[in-house]
């Protein structure tokens, strides 16, 4: 349907088209600023910060246009605590060990990011204090490729994790559903993410205190022959910005090439500059599944 | 003492004199003498007494007054005054009928007392003669009500070519079209480029932006009534037309003289049989094409003087077609709309209406392809439906007091998706069809209430209730209109309003595309409310025929719905996904305010006429979950806005019109720069970030402006009397100076440059036109 109704917009356009020329408009013009990254939780071994810089949307493009930003001075603050962290060249990110840095349950965390030649961004997070430990696996399913009419199959079968939890009435709280799988396929393509490149995102609107049942986890594999392996599952109480930062990313990504959808407007909170600085709290639980033919 | 106690006697005489005087009361209709239709809205007044009233919306009066000598003008704009002596010492039953005036005599049609801006209590609502709109300029020769419209101050269109009417901030789903009672669901053909009422069957136009009668609700933000042709009860007489794309005919009559008559209008596109040769050849074959048509009619039929008939309706679809040997698809979508009316006069002081009114907007595709011997099939449609009554009582107790009440309740059926799937293949056929049903219903009373000569108060009272499977919603809307004249021909107005919309539009296109679709309110998506204030002030110029309004608003919507970002209606209409996408989730709710100034100088008659409109405006919205709860610009919203209509009459043989506009650019969205974002991992791979993204970084929503629109039209008419009626040859030109107006922007990004273009629709198109009148 929506490509007859393009046809016939085509039609129109052709019908009536008069002419396509540069626009004569003011186009804003924007200098270069930090783009920054920093999610931090209790449950992690490492804080880490990726800094990068924004490019100018409109005019002449250069080479490198974006990219990791590697003289800034990124420091975080909490309690009169200061934090530098330095660059590490590996992982192409500012980071501490968490032997380094303390985060600290529903404790405020700065952060303060000045590089040459650009200007000085700052932003907040509040650590969420609760966790939410009623993650529960319920079964498996399993499907075979020759089951799902997709022609572009690169795996041999697939296996769902029906999971539950149970949301927390006193608060307004956002989850992320994740995963991964403890193994080394033998096999090209056999990936350990559960989440497949999409982000499981909820919020507790519609069901603010009750429990929800979810089987979007799954894991695409080629053979299995009777193997068990450990598989991750993670509940992620995440913040505000966490949740509105990744959902507006994930609406960006699917509707940006459409012409009629409105724009996405990528959330943000960093003064002076784009990216995110959020935090969350990571309950996880291990279970042994047999990956069948 | 004495003198005291006289006075005071004097006093009661007079009151006693006032109170028990015997009063009378003045009836009738008022027609047009040629044709013996009904006029509408005529003024009648008692100059001894210097009051009066006006017909109603079909051709009735009523004025009860002392009994007495009378001198009694009748009158309309464009007719000669009509001027009776009549004694009054009984109830008198008085048809009334006006001929119309010599245009270009502008003596004639000045009359002191007919349609003053200054003596009309209601704000906020503009007339538009239909005999103008066929003067007008027009966008390929098509006379068109709507973009007529669009010229008024306080409405803007949407963008080039579009015939979206946005009132006053409000979207075009926030407008009541209702022709003869029944409302019109989607009033666009080919996508908003031409609507759907095209003037040769209208009678009357009115446009109301605030201060809304009591009778109209279920929309925020304005009303647009337009009332069929009744057809000529003396003689049969009729039009034909034939323009660049499209021909067009009327005709109409008396069934039984002076009883009954009829009229048939219609208009069909033929761009697709121009064409054909052309398209077939570039594919291979294949017949495709597109075409639209109207059909409006309408009878009438006078039982006897105190009770009348009218049966009405309007029939239009656009077709888009495509087909071979082995493939026929064909697109389709239209209103259909009817009513029946009854007009009864109780007695004379109470006339009643009764309407039985049907509407349907429907949007269908039609698939059948034959394989292998075989066939499949495929028949969709979305739509709505209504069914609705109302009862109209106009009570006219005294001069001082004209009382309207009456009840309305409607019946809508929403089908969002209805589906059947054949095919020889598969053993049993697919079938699905969703309907939502809900009622709407309305109860209201007004008193147009005159204290003293200069002053006039329209207060109303409407109650709407609303019920779709156990949820309700009600809500009193209060109506107050009031006038006071300062000086005979200058007075200053004021309004308020409350209305309360329980539907609503799915459509985050804005181009009028026919998958748009009507929903209901439900227990998560509330009603929308509007509230709107205006005063200003109404000056005539009576021995120039002009009138000059000047008008300030403020109005606030609330639980107006936007679309999410990233939301997408067009997956709507896909075959199986209406269950799977709940719609109420892809909207959210929130608030719009407006205010502006607004100026409008009107000529409806004489040599040179037309308008100047000029409108100064604020539109903003705010909405929790768009643009992070910040507020920010509406995308029509129109800082300036100006439109300049004139037509002139050489003689009886030539007339020529321009029109000219401006208005600032719409608001657009457009990215500050780009960056990489990226993605959390909590889980190990890829050292914790799996994925970057190129993101555009927008400073918020809306808060670029396309370039000003302006644009120059001209055209000239040529009349000629013949033996048998008179041809009218008609040449226009569409953007005369070739203005390149924006449609839209877009990014266009090579491997060095990302530049932003823009594309224009419409250069300059001339067009011409050929007409018969009939006598």
């Amino acid at each position: 349907m929506k490509k007859q109704i393009v046809h016939i917009l085509v039609i129109i356009m052709i019908l009536f088209l008069s002419c396509e020329k540069d626009a004569n408009i003011k186009l804003p013009e924007e200098d270069p600023k930090l783009s920054v990254y920093g999610f931090l939780s209790p449950e992690d071994t490492i804080t880490s910060v990726i800094v990068k810089n924004t490019h100018p949307f409109y005019g002449k493009k250069s080479n490198n246009k974006i990219a990791y930003i590697t003289n800034a001075r990124v420091k975080i603050t909490n309690n009169n605590n200061d934090y530098i962290l330095p660059f590490s060249t590996q992982t192409n990110s500012y980071y501490l060990d968490s032997n380094n840095i303390k985060i600290i349950p529903g404790e405020e965390y700065f952060i303060e990011i000045s590089a040459p030649d650009f200007p000085v961004v700052t932003s907040s997070t509040i650590i969420p204090e609760s966790i939410n430990k009623t993650l529960e696996h319920i079964d498996v399913r399993y499907l075979h490729s020759s089951d799902l009419n997709t022609p572009d199959i690169t795996y041999s079968s697939r296996i769902f994790f029906n999971v539950k939890w149970t949301d927390n009435s006193i608060e307004k709280n956002y989850y992320r559903l994740t995963g991964h799988v403890d193994y080394t396929a033998p096999q090209q393509g056999e990936k350990g993410e559960l989440d497949n490149n999409n982000i499981f995102l909820y919020d507790d609107d519609d069901w603010n205190g009750q429990t929800k049942t979810s089987d979007v986890l799954h894991y695409d594999y080629y053979s299995g022959g009777g193997i068990t392996i450990p598989v991750h599952l993670m509940l992620l109480n995440i913040d505000y910005h966490y949740y509105q930062y990744h959902k507006t990313v994930r609406d960006f990504d699917i509707h940006s090439e459409n012409p009629f959808s409105e724009p996405v407007i990528v959330y943000s909170n960093i003064q002076n500059g784009a990216g995110v600085f959020a935090s969350y709290r990571k309950h996880e639980i291990i279970k042994n599944v047999e990956l069948i033919n | 003492m004495y003198k005291k106690k006289i006075t005071i006697l004097f006093l009661l005489v007079c009151m006693f004199t006032q109170a028990y005087s015997q009063k009378y009361t003045l009836s009738g209709y008022i027609k047009e003498a040629k044709s013996q239709e009904l006029l509408l809205g005529t003024t009648v007044y008692i100059a001894e007494l210097k009051t009066g009233t006006s017909a109603n919306a079909y051709g009735f009066y009523s004025i009860t007054i002392p009994e007495g000598e009378y001198t009694v003008e009748y009158s309309f704009v464009g007719y000669k005054t009509e001027t009776k002596k009549i004694v009054l010492d009984k109830n008198i039953s008085l048809d009334v009928s006006l001929s119309i005036g010599q245009e270009l005599e502008e003596v004639v049609v000045t009359a002191d007392k007919i349609n003053k801006q200054s003596e009309d209590v209601r704000s906020s609502v503009i007339s538009l003669p239909v005999q103008q709109i066929k003067e007008i300029p027009s966008f390929l020769g098509e006379k068109d009500v709507l973009k007529v419209i669009q010229l008024m101050p306080g409405v803007q269109k949407g963008t080039e070519g579009q015939s979206g009417i946005y009132v006053r901030g409000g979207g075009p789903d926030q407008n009541l079209l209702i022709l003869d009672d029944a409302p019109v669901y989607n009033a666009q053909h080919l996508f908003g480029f031409f609507s759907v009422f095209n003037g040769d069957a209208l009678r009357s136009v009115e446009l109301i932006k605030g201060g809304f009668p009591a009778k109209y609700g279920g929309r925020l933000s304005s009303v647009i009534d337009m009332n069929m042709k009744d057809g000529n009860k003396e003689h049969y007489t009729g039009e034909l037309g034939i323009g660049l794309i499209s021909s067009r005919a009327v005709l109409e009559g008396p069934i039984i003289k002076d009883k009954s008559s009829f009229l048939i209008s219609g208009r069909r596109t033929y761009i697709d049989l121009l064409l054909m040769p052309i398209i077939k050849s570039q594919t291979d074959g294949v017949k495709t094409g597109y075409y639209f048509y109207d059909l409006n009619a309408k009878v009438n039929y006078d039982i006897n003087k105190k009770n009348k008939l009218f049966l009405s309706g309007y029939f239009g679809r656009d077709i888009f077609y495509s087909k071979d040997e082995e493939f026929n698809y064909r697109l389709g979508w239209g209103n259909q709309t009817g009513t029946l009316r009854w007009n009864h006069q109780f007695n004379n002081k109470l006339f009643v209406n009764t309407s039985i009114i049907y509407s349907k907007y429907n949007f269908s595709i039609d698939l059948e392809e034959k394989y292998d011997d075989k066939k499949f099939l495929l028949k969709y449609s979305s739509g709505i439906e209504d069914i609705g009554a109302k009862i109209d009582f106009n009570y006219y107790p005294t001069p001082k007091h004209t009382i309207h009440f009456g009840l309305a309740s409607t019946y809508h059926e929403f089908i969002p998706r209805a589906l059947v799937i054949k095919d020889d293949d598969m053993p049993d056929d697919i079938g699905s069809k969703k309907i939502i049903g809900t009622v709407e219903s309305g109860a209201y009373i007004e008193d147009l209430y005159k204290p003293f000569n200069r002053m006039q108060i329209l207060g109303g009272l409407r109650y709407s209730h609303y019920t779709h499977n156990g949820t309700k919603y009600d809500m009193f809307e209060p109506r107050i209109s009031a006038s006071y004249k300062l000086f005979d021909d200058l007075a200053v107005k004021a309004s308020y309003a409350k209305m309360q919309q329980y539907i609503h539009l799915l459509s985050n296109t804005g181009i009028g595309l026919p998958t748009d679709l009507w929903v209901p309110s439900t227990n998560e998506v509330k009603p929308q409310e509007a509230w709107q204030v205006a005063c200003g002030v109404a000056k005539d110029f009576p021995n120039r025929n002009l009138s000059l309004t000047v008008e300030g608003y403020y109005k606030e919507m609330d639980n107006i719905i936007g679309y999410k970002e990233g939301a997408n209606f067009l997956a709507l209409d896909e075959s199986s996904s209406f269950d799977e996408i709940n719609w109420q989730k892809m909207v959210t709710t929130g608030r719009s305010w407006s205010y502006g100034t607004e100026i409008l100088l009107q000529r409806k008659v004489g040599k040179l006429s037309g308008w100047l409109g000029y409108t100064l405006s604020w539109t903003k919205k705010k909405f929790p979950e768009l643009n992070f709860g910040e507020e920010y610009w509406a995308k029509y919203d129109r800082r300036h806005d100006f439109s300049a209509v004139l037509i002139y009459s050489f003689n009886k043989k030539i007339k020529m019109g321009a029109t000219w506009v401006y208005a600032t650019g719409n608001a657009m969205s457009m990215p500050l720069s780009e960056y990489s974002g990226e993605i959390h991992n909590p889980t190990p791979y890829d050292n914790y970030y799996t994925q970057s993204v190129i993101l555009n970084e927008y400073p918020g929503r809306n808060q670029f402006r396309m370039n000003p629109y302006h644009r120059l039209d001209l055209n000239i008419q040529f009349n000629k009397k013949k033996k048998r009626g008179t041809r009218t040859w008609e040449i226009s030109i569409y953007n005369v100076y070739n203005r390149k107006n924006p449609f839209f922007y877009y990014v266009n990004t090579s491997e060095t440059e990302t530049k932003v273009k823009q594309v224009s629709l419409f250069s300059i198109l001339p067009s011409f036109s050929y007409s018969f009148k009939f006598n």
